[in-house]
């Protein structure tokens, strides 16, 4: 199966080829131009490395979430498309769990994050399982970091905290858990996400597929405080005209 | 030559559309999911939402376009979307939308400028004739733009502050209509008298500018005043005095374009160009000086068969974009220079 594996959940640009499971070429973009200029570049050129036709892609993988709304929409939208397109498979993957696939021989529990702002993190639990597959263990969600260091006590694991801007959060990991291992990385390698998604459920509706944004808009938080359930259920927003 | 068809999309705002156009001038299919309702609730677009909305629309869109033209992607010569101006989250969607469909099946791809693609509205349903001056007014936009030649422009006045479509919405907001106000607004106008006679700024002044922040003041102020002195106000006469108000401006400001630079074509474009107020105005002003093309109301908002129109002058002059091409949210025309010393 030839695959084309797309992640721009963060700062990183991730763009990897393979067969089945094995990576064949990729590009890793930590730049700072921006992801709408490089994304279909990236692809171009990394598919075209790899000797593919765009109609010999097979699966399209995409991290799907969570992360920067801004970028998993880009990454969605490209992702999608293009599956609609060429009559291609589609599996979103969640982009927590990809970086937790980047640490490998740790039997004790993984928490990926990204950082929210004001305390808040984009969080999940995972454990390889005998097979050294990725299980998840706590569902991906926004939490504030003194909950998720709260709901970790009750898993009594040893713990492997992984994302970037550790600078912040390190002094209040290690005070309640002052042996846990701490990995600063949030490049999701290629052969991280193609490992996932190569094992993932095929998109059934691929015109319904969205971001996990993992958080609604503040316009609707605001706006859903003041409704009554019965105006809450209807969610029917788009018309056709 | 054989016909050219192009595949556009448009998702500047709170609108996402896909469409057929067949060598610029024909619609084969203009497929339009409004997000209006879901911003009812605000009270006006939230970007965030938007563009959430449009990831949820885009493939639905393309499919019915595409379906409803009967035509395959070997039937296209080009892949159209719009890269400014506009909200830069709404707008990366159709711009992710517009390169994958162009990479996946090889097909050029063209960048079009929205503001291009409201004037170019008029062609889908009369000829263009060169030079010709637009007049664009919708909720993010008032300009006179000076249409020299084909996909050459110049903008001869702008607005200073509010555009107008959006001085409507906000003096919606303040007499209890939702938005989008316009189309309740242009129906009081017609129901009530022009009792408040509000102040028409820039009017006298010797450029082709706008200017609707004092007007929107005023009617304010007007509200405010009553309210105080408790005595009731007829909210039908307001919205006819602040109607009036706006087409005086803006006929003043379109005569004095027309004088400076003789057109045979005056082109009415974007969302407010479906303001049946203007429409009159303008056909009993100047119909008789100067040939009016009103594109049709499905035309006049936000959609891509105009984006598809604009786009076949580019892929006429060969002006395509790479697959780089970024999402340019205040993307404008050139300003005229010599504008000032002609007045
Ligand atoms: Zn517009």
């Amino acid at each position: 199966m030839n695959i084309l594996a797309i992640d721009t959940s963060a700062a990183p640009l991730t763009i990897a080829t393979a067969v089945d499971q094995k990576i064949i070429a990729q590009a890793l973009d930590v730049g700072m131009k921006s992801h709408s200029v490089k994304l279909m570049p990236a692809i171009d050129t990394v598919v075209k490395q790899t000797g593919f036709k765009q109609s010999d892609i097979d699966r399209i993988i995409v991290a799907q979430g969570p992360g920067s709304f801004t970028g998993i929409r880009l990454a969605v939208t490209t992702a999608k498309m293009l599956a609609w397109t060429l009559d291609a498979q589609l599996v979103g993957v969640s982009s927590l769990a990809v970086l937790a696939r980047n640490v490998r021989d740790f039997s004790g529990c993984i928490v990926p994050f990204f950082d929210a702002r004001n305390g808040n993190v984009f969080a999940g639990v995972y454990q390889e399982d005998a097979a050294g597959d990725l299980q998840n263990v706590l569902q991906d969600s926004h939490i504030a970091l003194l909950d998720l260091l709260a709901e970790l006590q009750k898993l009594h694991q040893p713990l492997c905290f992984i994302g970037q801007g550790m600078d912040v959060y390190r002094n209040q990991i290690l005070a309640t858990y002052p042996d846990a291992k701490i990995v600063e990385d949030n490049i999701p390698t290629g052969q991280s996400l193609v490992d996932i998604g190569f094992k993932s459920p095929i998109v059934e509706d691929i015109d319904q597929f969205v971001p996990e944004y993992l958080r609604q808009t503040q316009a609707e938080m605001l706006w859903a405080q003041k409704q009554s359930t019965e105006v809450l259920k209807n969610n029917n927003y788009i018309q056709d005209v | 030559m054989s016909d050219v068809l192009i595949l556009a999309f448009e998702s500047s705002c709170d609108e996402t559309s896909v469409a057929v156009v067949k060598n610029g001038r024909e619609v084969l299919s203009n497929i339009i999911a409004t997000q209006i309702k879901s911003h009812q609730r605000f009270g006006g677009v939230v970007p965030e939402v938007a563009s959430r909305h449009h990831v949820e629309q885009i493939i639905h869109c393309t499919k019915l376009a595409l379906k409803e033209a009967q035509v395959d992607y070997q039937d296209l010569a080009a892949v159209a979307v719009t890269y400014g101006p506009g909200l830069v989250g709404s707008l990366l969607i159709g711009l992710m939308a517009a390169k994958a469909i162009s990479w996946a099946h090889d097909l050029p791809l063209i960048g079009v400028n929205h503001l291009a693609g409201h004037i170019y509205a008029a062609n889908l349903v009369a000829e263009i004739k060169y030079p010709a001056l637009a007049l664009v007014v919708s909720g993010g936009h008032t300009e006179l733009v000076y249409v020299k030649a084909a996909g050459e422009f110049e903008i001869l006045g702008d607005t200073r502050d509010d555009a107008v479509g959006e001085a409507y919405d906000k003096v919606g907001r303040m007499l209890g209509i939702s938005y989008p106000a316009g189309k309740t607004i242009d129906q009081w106008a017609h129901e009530g008298k022009d009792t408040y006679n509000f102040p028409r700024a820039m009017l006298h002044e010797n450029n082709l500018n706008f200017s609707f922040s004092g007007i929107k003041s005023a009617v304010i102020n007007t509200l405010h005043h009553a309210e105080q002195v408790g005595i009731s106000i007829n909210k039908k006469d307001v919205a006819t005095s602040f109607q009036n108000d706006i087409l005086d401006i803006l006929l003043a400001k379109t005569q004095k374009a027309l004088h400076k630079y003789p057109v045979q074509q005056l082109i009415v474009a974007g969302g407010v160009a479906a303001n049946s107020g203007l429409r009159e105005r303008l056909q009993q002003e100047l119909a008789n000086q100067v040939e009016l093309i009103f594109p049709p109301l499905r035309l006049c908002g936000d959609n891509a068969a105009m984006i598809g129109a604009y786009a076949y002058i580019k892929y006429q002059k060969n002006q395509f974009a790479s697959l780089t091409l970024n999402a340019d949210p205040s993307l404008d025309f050139e300003y005229c220079n010599n504008n000032e010393s002609l007045l």
